[in-house]
Formats: structure tokens, sequence, C-alpha cells
């Protein structure tokens, strides 16, 4: 490994940077003498300077690219430097890599060169050595580019522990706008051929003792925030029907970061729309973790979600009628839909008032944000807090004063980036 | 104020516990055998196998797989106060059975559950921020002076909580071909191993300096390598997301000392 290497990680970890993902988990294995494991829960090895997980070695392979869409940094037309690592020095570099304990393994992407399947079988080929020459056994995620056929796709989910074949953008025809070299068709084929694999891989695993692994750890995909005119009823609507349809295990949302400012089909934004990323994160668990259903969230009256407030205070509000709850009688789907209370805390209630009746003294000591709670929980002595007595409105006020700043730590104006953003689109 | 003196191990402290129901005496404070506050009155436990492991079958019966987990968590915490906590929480364990462990209304199984979490997301942790270096050959002698002639990934940690423990199965399960070594610098011992074998080692901490081995003792290359891995960890940050306060509240400050992408000043110079 030379100096050389050492630039090309530099360009090819920078051209990968935006994609989301950093999953490592979803899949156990390891021991035996070999190299690489993983731990079901995934581990997070290091935190970059923007507070994101480091967990795979994230690179291209490739950022040469025949494709030319409008939101991409390695778009054909950009003018940036240029790098391909080979498969043996890759392969090497993660290794080295694992070996120090610096990541889980590997996240491969690659621009498009020549074409689908000609990039496809030049990542296959690095999974291969991985695998088969070094016998790696660490987490690898391999991205399927779109159009990739059913053969490689097939060699692929053989040896990684996950696949994804990124969205991108939301609608059909604002991709066919933004990036004209790439359909739907295109995408959502070789998502099905995954789907199809993993059905076919768990029925044999039925009938016979030994089934060769197939993507153990799912699909995932990518949909960019903000960089087309979606709403957010449409994304939720979207991947609700992917995590049903699709069963897929995970979808990212990227807040749209304008990398190339000069293209005007793309919206000018102050800064990434952070915020809007976050609620949809919250909304996304809501679809997952708490049996809400996406038009519950977001439908054609309010198709927009609250930036002040989380989805599910906001579900609260417009469904008065549903409060106050007792603690000690409502069933776990009815505690999870009360604001303040998480999976891991109507868990603990649920345990708790195995033992004894619950008050308010012993809600907090569970982990239930009473703060937020307090307005949706029948408490004796208190009814004039909850939310039929003091009304939406007031709640919401409230509630907003409660309402931390987001994860991402910064004040943004999202009156300001949605004004921009209707006068660019029209 | 009672006070029970004892050998500040777990057995002994298992035994406390049958001293305690058999005096039906249940001490306030609990001393080892150096501590300074050695009172006339207190009672002296003499640790012992048939009653340790009279208590911890009954404990066994009781507590869920959890509950087990979580001794030996607490264990590992080493936390002052940490063993009267645990006493008290055993008797209300050992009195109203496994029940006890989730009662919201006791705030020492609340306690127990927090330092429990507290040192099981240390482990975590670590299991990602551990730093490998790798060592020049001859770096580890075995025996008599037969030199080893695979080099050691050696990693430095100095954790609160004693959590080396917790890790061995971790890298043992993934670091199955290579030789490598973890060591405590807070509490002067490590665990080295080479596939399943697994040994405790000490080491001269001369050979420390801030941010791991002194360079010297370094393999060729290994500079090299861990001026990739801060390029790479330059290079994947997003400039116009970059958010040094949620950086340091997912990775406390507490850990940089020996991560290699924050030694800035040992940059490598080509």
């Amino acid at each position: 490994m030379t100096e050389k290497t050492l630039e090309k990680l530099k360009i090819l970890a920078a051209a990968a940077k935006y994609d989301v993902s950093c999953a490592s988990s979803g899949v156990s294995r390891g021991g035996g003498g070999a190299l690489g494991g993983t731990s079901g829960w995934g581990v997070c090895h290091s935190f970059a300077d923007d507070g994101r997980c480091v967990s795979l070695l994230k690179v291209l392979l490739s950022n040469y690219c025949a494709y030319d869409c409008a939101y991409c940094l390695n778009r054909a037309s950009n003018d940036t430097p240029r790098a391909s690592f080979e498969v043996e020095e890759l392969a090497a570099l993660t290794i080295e890599f694992y070996r120090r304990n610096y990541i889980e393994g590997l996240f491969l992407s690659s621009g498009i060169i020549r074409n689908a399947d000609y990039t496809m079988e030049r990542i296959v080929s690095v999974l291969r050595l991985l695998r088969e020459t070094y016998g790696f056994g660490g987490y690898i995620h391999a991205k399927c580019v779109p159009g990739t056929g059913r053969e490689l796709i097939v060699q692929a989910g053989r040896l990684a522990d996950r696949l994804s074949v990124n969205v991108e953008i939301p609608s059909a025809a604002n991709l066919k706008k933004l990036a004209p070299d790439k359909d739907h068709q295109r995408i959502y084929a070789p998502m099905r051929l995954i789907k199809q694999g993993l059905e076919e891989t768990s029925e044999d695993r039925r009938r016979l003792a030994h089934t060769p692994s197939f993507v153990p750890a799912g699909q995932s995909t990518q949909l960019i925030i903000g960089a087309s005119d979606e709403n957010d009823r449409d994304i939720l609507r979207l991947s609700s029907m992917l995590y049903q349809r699709a069963r897929l295990k995970r979808v990212y949302y990227s807040g749209f970061i304008p990398v190339n400012a000069y293209d005007r089909r793309l919206p000018a934004l102050a800064g990434p729309p952070l915020r809007r990323e976050h609620r949809l994160y919250q909304a996304d668990w809501l679809l997952r973790f708490y049996h809400f259903e996406p038009q519950e969230i977001a439908d054609d009256t309010y198709p927009h979600l609250d930036l002040n407030l989380d989805p599910k205070s906001v579900w609260a509000l417009r469904h008065p009628e549903f409060f106050p709850l007792d603690v000690n009688r409502a069933d776990y789907t009815a505690l999870l839909r009360v604001p303040g209370i998480g999976v891991r805390s109507a868990q603990r209630i649920l345990q708790a008032r195995s033992c004894r009746r619950l008050g308010d003294e012993h809600l907090a000591k569970l982990g239930v944000v009473m703060k937020r709670a307090r307005f949706f929980l029948a408490r004796s002595g208190q009814s004039h807090m909850n939310i039929n007595h003091l009304g939406p409105e007031k709640v919401r006020v409230l509630l907003m004063d409660e309402d931390c700043p987001d994860k991402t730590g910064r004040t943004e104006r999202p009156t300001l980036f949605q004004g921009n953003f209707r006068a660019i689109s029209k | 104020m009672r006070v029970f003196v004892y050998d500040q191990s777990f057995e002994g402290l298992l035994s406390v516990i049958f001293d305690a129901y058999t005096l039906k005496c249940f001490p306030s404070h609990l001393c080892g055998r150096g501590d300074l506050h050695y009172f006339a009155g207190a009672h002296v436990v003499a640790t012992r196998p048939e009653k340790s492991g009279r208590v911890f079958a009954a404990l066994c019966r009781k507590l869920s797989t959890e509950g087990l987990h979580n001794l030996f968590l607490l264990w590992l915490a080493e936390e002052s106060g940490g063993d009267l906590l645990l006493f008290r929480h055993l008797c209300k364990v050992l009195q109203h059975g496994g029940i006890a462990e989730n009662d919201p209304a006791d705030a020492d199984a609340l306690a127990v559950r927090r330092l429990a979490r507290k040192v099981a997301r240390q482990a975590e942790h670590y299991a990602g921020f551990v730093r490998f270096q790798k060592t020049r050959p001859g770096f580890v002698r075995s025996g008599s002076d037969g030199v080893i002639a695979k080099e050691l990934y050696l990693a430095i940690i100095e954790p609160q909580h004693n959590i080396l423990p917790l890790l061995q199965r971790h890298f043992v399960a993934r670091l199955g071909d290579q030789l490598w070594a973890i060591y405590d610098a807070a509490r002067h011992y490590g665990l080295m191993a080479e596939g399943e074998d697994v040994r405790e080692i000490f080491l001269d901490e001369n050979i420390l300096h801030h941010g791991g081995l002194r360079e010297e003792l370094l393999a060729e290359g290994e500079e090299f390598m861990q001026e990739m891995w801060k390029s790479y960890f330059q290079s994947c940050a997003v400039r116009e997301r970059v958010n040094p306060s949620l950086q340091k509240q997912l990775m406390p400050q507490r850990y940089w000392k020996y991560l290699t992408e924050k030694q800035i000043f040992r940059a490598f110079q080509l």
C-alpha cells in the first residue's frame, strides 16, 4: 500500500460520504479462528466531525460515472478529481483497517463504469476476494446499481450482509427530470429480485439443513429529501410501501445538500433541510415501532410534517378524544400513542404494573418523559392539566416550550427554507 | 451503625449476605480488611464457599437471567458504595423474589439497573473505540526467552469500569487469526489472546505514551496505516453538517486519549 492508495482513499471516501446509511446490525456470526465477525446490534467505531457514526469503511470503488444525475457530486459533467481502487488494493485496505478495530466492515458503492452490469461485476469481485480468499467474516454492505441483472444480484446476495438500491428521488417524474439515465423500473427491478431471493432462502431454510445465506441483514434504501417537490405525505406513503411490500429493513432519509448549485433544476437552499430530515426519521420510527399508519402522520389535509413539534405529539393534539389514558389499564399499543412514552418505557410500565399500582412518582423512574406525557394521562387530582381540559391549542404551546432543540443541535429557520423552495419549484 | 468487614471479593459479599441472615443483623456499612474505619464492634465475615454457594444458588432460583447478568455488571462497575447497594438489593430479592427486580418504587432496584446499564454501555462503547496498534516483531516474548514470531496487535484503554472481561468474548469471536491484546492502563492488567487461548498479561508501562505505544515499538508501515485511517476519518465528514457538540455527545472526550483518529499532533511526516 502506497502514497497513491492514500490519495485514492481521500477522493473515494469523500465521494461516498453523502450516503447516510451506516448500520452494521441485523446479523450475528463469528468465532472458529477466522477473521471477522458481526454482533447483532451493530457497533459504532467512531463519530465523524458531523456527528455521524463511522461503522463501515464507506467508499466508492470508482467515482468515474457515466450518469449525469443533477443532485450528485460525481455526475459525469462535474470536473472533480477522479480515482478508482484496484480490487486487490481495496480488499487489503479493508482487512488492515479491520484488524485494528477501526471498522466493522465494508460499505461499497460505485459510480457507473461503462454500464450497470460491468460495475456490479467489479463490486462482486471485491466481495468475493474478501469472503473467499481472505475468509473475511465482517460486515459487508454493497450497493446494487440500478438495472443490475438477476445473476449478479444472486452472487452479491450470497456474499454481502446487506444490499441496497437507492431510490434517491421519491417520484418517478422527478427522477426522470433530475436523473435522466435512471428510471423507477430500473431501480425497483433489482429491489424485487433481492426480495425474491430473501423469500426463496427463507423457504429453502424450512426444507433443507444447509441453505447458503442470502443478504442476512436485509435490504435498505435512501431517499433524498428536499431536492424535489414531493411532500411528506408522499414520502411517508412510499416508505410505508417499501417496508410492507418490498420488505425493506430500513429507509434512510438524506437531507439534500446542494453540491451542484449551478444546476437550475434544483432548489436553492440555504443549507440542508436538517429539521425536516429529523422529523421524517421520527415519523419513520412511528411506522416501524409504534404501529402508526402513514396517513395518521401526514394526510391530504396536513401533507407536511410540523417542523416545530414531533409527529407523535402532533397526532395526539389532533386526537384529544383518545386521551386521557390510564397507565394502569391501557394496553401496549395505546401506551405507545402517548407522547413521552417510548417502546422501552411502555414495556417497563407493563412489567412494573404487575407488582403495584403506578402513580406519577413511579412513571418518571420508568423512563416516561413526564413533561410531555402529563397532558395525556389520567392522573388523580390533576384533571385540570389534561388535554381535554386545557384544549389542544394550549397544550401545543406548552409542548413547544418543552420541545428541546433537535438532535442536530442547530437552530434552523424552516419557514425560510420552505419559502425558498416554493419560489423555485413554481 | 452496624459494620461488616469482608475481603471485598464477590464470594465475600455473598458470605456477608449469609452472615446477615444467620445473625439476623443487617449491616449499614461494608468495609474492606485494610480500611481505616475498622471498628471495634465490627463483625468480620469469613469468606467460605459453602456460604457463598448457598446464597448464589438461592439467587439463581429467584433472579431472571438479566438480573443475574446485572450482578456481574455491577461487580465490574467498581463504584464506591456499589457493594452495599448490591447487598441491599440482593436481600430484597431473597425476601420478595424476582419481582423486586422491577419494582418501580424501590430506589435500590432502580440504582442497580442504572449502574448495570452504565457498565454495559461502556463495554459497548469500547467494543468500537478500542484501537489496535501493530507492534514490531519480537515485541512479545514467551516464558523463558523464546521470541514469538507473530506480530502483536496491542490496544490500550483506560475505562472507568472494569469492562475488560466483557470485551473478551467480543474480540475472541472476531480476531480469531491474529495475536491481540488489550491492556487496561487504569487497572494495570490486560488480556492477550490467540484464537480461543486467552491469558492475563502485565506490561511495563514505560512503553506507553499519550495515544498509545512509543513509535519505536511499532511495526513497519503501522504509522502509515494510522495515517490512512486519519485521512479517511477527515474525508468522510460532510462539511455542511459539521456538529462538534453532537460528536462529543456520542463519543465523549474521555475516550479520545487512545483513539488513533484523534491524535493530530503525531501526524506522520512523509
